[in-house]
């Protein structure tokens, strides 16, 4: 599960970004793609903070948001706090942050940059 | 193509029916249709049922083949649509385009979802598998979590107060009370859901910032209509409402790769296809029904149907202009924030709805003009919308 | 009655302070008035109670049957240091919890039940019980337990309530909880409402007299009078 959703991907027809993967370039249906890695930083686009939990998680909350890495990739993944707004600089790593059904699993963790 | 009519209705009361599985839900509403059409069984070439979740709540599949077995409408054609919490609208449009073509003449679609099997958290987590599997859903981003990021952004470009919100609620619940079929019969105080500090519990926050009175109920139910050509209507004695127009539109899957997230294209595009199939504008739309899951949907789909400009609606809330008395009643039912959200029943019950209101049957929430009328029900978070143009013809 | 040996069935009983009476504006606007009860006022909340025995709903018949029963015990002096208080909203009772001190620093969380739903009686309630304990009980700690999958939901993850290994709550087998003095007062801004003093005539209103509804509306209140093939 981790594995697909670690890569971003530029179109090599007509450079539009995409993630997580497709199969056709949303703009020019182009099938050709290259991998394109993710930067350190990115800035948040929106954010939540959820208080009624899905079932499987029994944290008292969670935050989670949209992040435009600064080469422009858009991606969801959980912020590290809920005290941010929109606009705020965060640093982005690849964690272990959840297990689901026993399996660990791996996504974006967002925290502010100082 | 024929002209296609929307021949009879009928839906259960929404809400928790624990005393009724999901066959029971969509038979009742099923028979109410039938009966309303006043059609005798035999005449049912086709059906349609839209529902969501029977595999993963209730433990069923095949519900289509199970239901004309039920209902003894055997040997008719039977189908499952599923899209999500737009299921209802899409199989109302299947069976108006099977109708429209002329292979069926009599067409039930029938959508219904039994959702209190299971508990709240479960029911969220359910719905919840509509987003992209790996990057939005192991987040554990609910549908309440992708309209808090939505709302965000929408409140904060149009200067949307948590006031308005509550202003929608409010509303739909005042028409919630005067509709027998709602969840939620219930009045509510902007004093209790935001000016007392007792607000912190009554109206806790969901997903910030909507709160539990933003959302809509977690709902068993089903709904109902009988499609005809619409030169047979007369044959039962009915009053002719045609399914003026139909639209449908989609948009990326997740919420980040949306240029504009605060752009919900689908609903503008299935609006416009219905309006131009209609031969209509959104000027002429007397009446609504919308996709208020989240309040902040009402306001933003009632300006992406073009009913409002863009940051306009909330003045018209102020106004009073979507009450039932008022120039463009919006949600008259209750919405989904009163009437009850069982995803598979909505797109279907809010055709009921506004049915009911075009013959002029709607009781004590009749909206003073009906000719024309407008459903929206969005599926995903705004990646699969289906719209419908209804108008009363004499 | 034989006096005397009653004397030596009743339990001694800790001294306790009084709940001061508060009120909660709802999302509705009704005014909920919060207070303790006395032991002459327990017929009636048992009358409310007995109906919910029988409804399979969310467990209230685990809660109900329960509830009753310590209740009555507590009226017939057969349990020590127990409290109930009740939420009336113009009179009318729409919910009650109940606790007790196992000493002097330890709380018991006993149950809480709410008639009205929908309009979150029951954590209303819930965090007065807590109030109770811990700021005019003055204890250190309280127990909890969770008897339905929806009290577990809301207390344990809502209060961050601290899991007690090896502890056994009063009320059976379940895995027990703690809410300390310290997870009260973090929690409580955002958990315990209600304001002081009660306004006098609510006060009076709700003390004159516990209205109850009858056994069919008690019922539907909490399961709803909706079918498939009803209206």
């Amino acid at each position: 599960m981790n594995i697909k959703n670690k890569k971003a991907f530029k179109c090599k027809e007509c450079g539009r970004l995409t993630y997580p993967r497709r199969v056709r370039c949303l703009q020019c249906k182009s099938t050709e793609f290259e991998e394109v890695p993710f930067t350190d930083e990115g800035e948040i686009l929106t954010f939540s903070q959820l208080l009624q939990l899905p079932w499987g998680i029994d944290d008292r909350f969670l935050t989670f948001g949209i992040i435009r890495f600064d080469n422009g990739i858009k991606a969801m993944g959980r912020i590290t706090t809920p005290d941010v707004s929109v606009g705020d600089r965060v640093k982005a790593s690849w964690e272990n942050f959840r297990v689901m059904a026993g399996e660990d699993i791996f996504g974006w963790v967002f925290s502010p940059v100082k | 193509m024929r002209d296609v009519a929307i021949l009879g209705v009928g839906m259960t009361p929404f809400g928790r029916l624990d005393e009724n599985d999901l066959l029971d839900l969509l038979s009742s509403a099923s028979l109410r249709a039938m009966e309303d059409a006043g059609i005798g069984d035999t005449l049912i070439d086709a059906v349609y049922v839209a529902n969501m979740g029977g595999g993963i709540l209730n433990h069923q599949t095949g519900i289509a083949s199970a239901l004309v077995d039920n209902l003894a409408l055997l040997p008719a054609a039977a189908d499952l649509v599923e899209n999500g919490p737009a299921s209802g609208a899409s199989a109302v449009k299947n069976g108006v385009l099977a109708v429209a073509s002329g292979y069926y003449d009599f067409v039930l679609v029938v959508g219904g979802e039994k959702m209190r099997d299971v508990t709240g958290w479960r029911a969220t987590d359910f719905v919840a598998t509509l987003t992209h599997p790996y990057a939005e859903y192991i987040y554990g981003v609910s549908l309440p979590g992708m309209a808090g990021m939505f709302a965000k952004l929408y409140m904060d470009k149009y200067d949307i107060k948590p006031e308005h919100l509550a202003m929608v609620a409010m509303k739909n619940q005042e028409n919630g009370i005067l509709n027998p079929y709602a969840h939620i019969q219930m009045k509510i105080s902007m004093e209790g859901m935001i000016e007392t500090p007792d607000s912190i519990v009554n109206n806790s926050y969901v997903a910030k910032p909507l709160r539990l009175f933003d959302c809509c109920p977690v709902s068993d139910g089903a709904a109902a209509v009988i499609l005809c050509p619409a030169d047979r209507v007369k044959d039962f004695g009915k009053p002719l409402i045609k399914v003026a127009g139909f639209g449908q539109a989609t948009d990326t899957h997740t919420l980040a790769e949306r240029d504009d997230p605060t752009d919900l294209k689908a609903v503008t595009m299935a609006c416009n296809q219905a309006y131009k199939r209609a031969g209509i504008t959104a000027k002429d739309i007397q009446v609504a029904e919308l996709h208020d899951a989240f309040t902040i949907l009402e306001i933003a789909e009632s300006e992406h149907a073009g009913l409002f400009a863009k940051g306009e609606a909330k003045k018209a809330l102020e106004a009073g202009e979507t009450k039932i008395k008022g120039s463009l009643p919006i949600n008259p039912s209750g919405g989904l924030k009163a009437r009850g959200h069982p995803v598979g029943a909505t797109g279907v019950a809010q055709i009921v709805d506004l049915t009911w209101q075009l013959r002029g049957e709607a009781g004590p929430r009749q909206v003073e003009n009906h000719d024309v009328g407008l459903t929206v029900n969005f599926g995903g978070f705004g990646n699969n919308v289906v719209a419908f143009v209804l108008r009363r013809e004499s | 009655m034989d006096m005397e040996l009653e004397q030596i069935l009743r339990p001694p009983e800790l001294p306790m302070n009084p709940y001061p009476p508060k009120v909660i504006t709802l999302a509705t606007g009704n005014k909920m008035v919060v207070r303790p009860i006395d032991r002459s006022e327990v017929p009636v909340l048992l009358k409310a109670i007995k109906p919910t025995i029988k409804i399979e709903r969310d467990f209230y018949d685990v809660v109900g049957a329960r509830l009753y029963a310590e209740l009555l015990g507590w009226m017939k002096h057969r349990v020590r240091n127990e409290y109930c208080l009740v939420g009336q909203i113009d009179g009318v009772l729409v919910g009650a919890v109940n606790g007790r001190m196992l000493s002097k620093k330890i709380g018991i969380s006993l149950h809480t039940l709410a008639i009205e739903r929908g309009l979150r009686i029951g954590a209303h309630l819930f965090a007065s019980k807590m109030e109770h304990h811990i700021e005019h009980l003055n204890q250190h700690e309280v127990w909890i337990t969770a008897e339905s999958p929806l009290g577990f939901r809301r207390w344990m993850i809502e209060y961050s309530l601290i899991k007690q290994e090896g502890v056994q709550h009063e009320l059976g087998g379940a895995e027990s909880f703690k809410l300390t003095r310290e997870l009260y007062y973090k929690n409580k801004p955002r958990l315990v409402c209600g304001s002081r003093p009660c306004p006098p005539e609510l006060l009076e209103h709700a003390k004159k007299e516990i209205i109850i509804a009858d056994e069919k509306t008690i019922t539907e209140q909490i399961c709803g009078a909706k079918g498939a093939w009803k209206i």
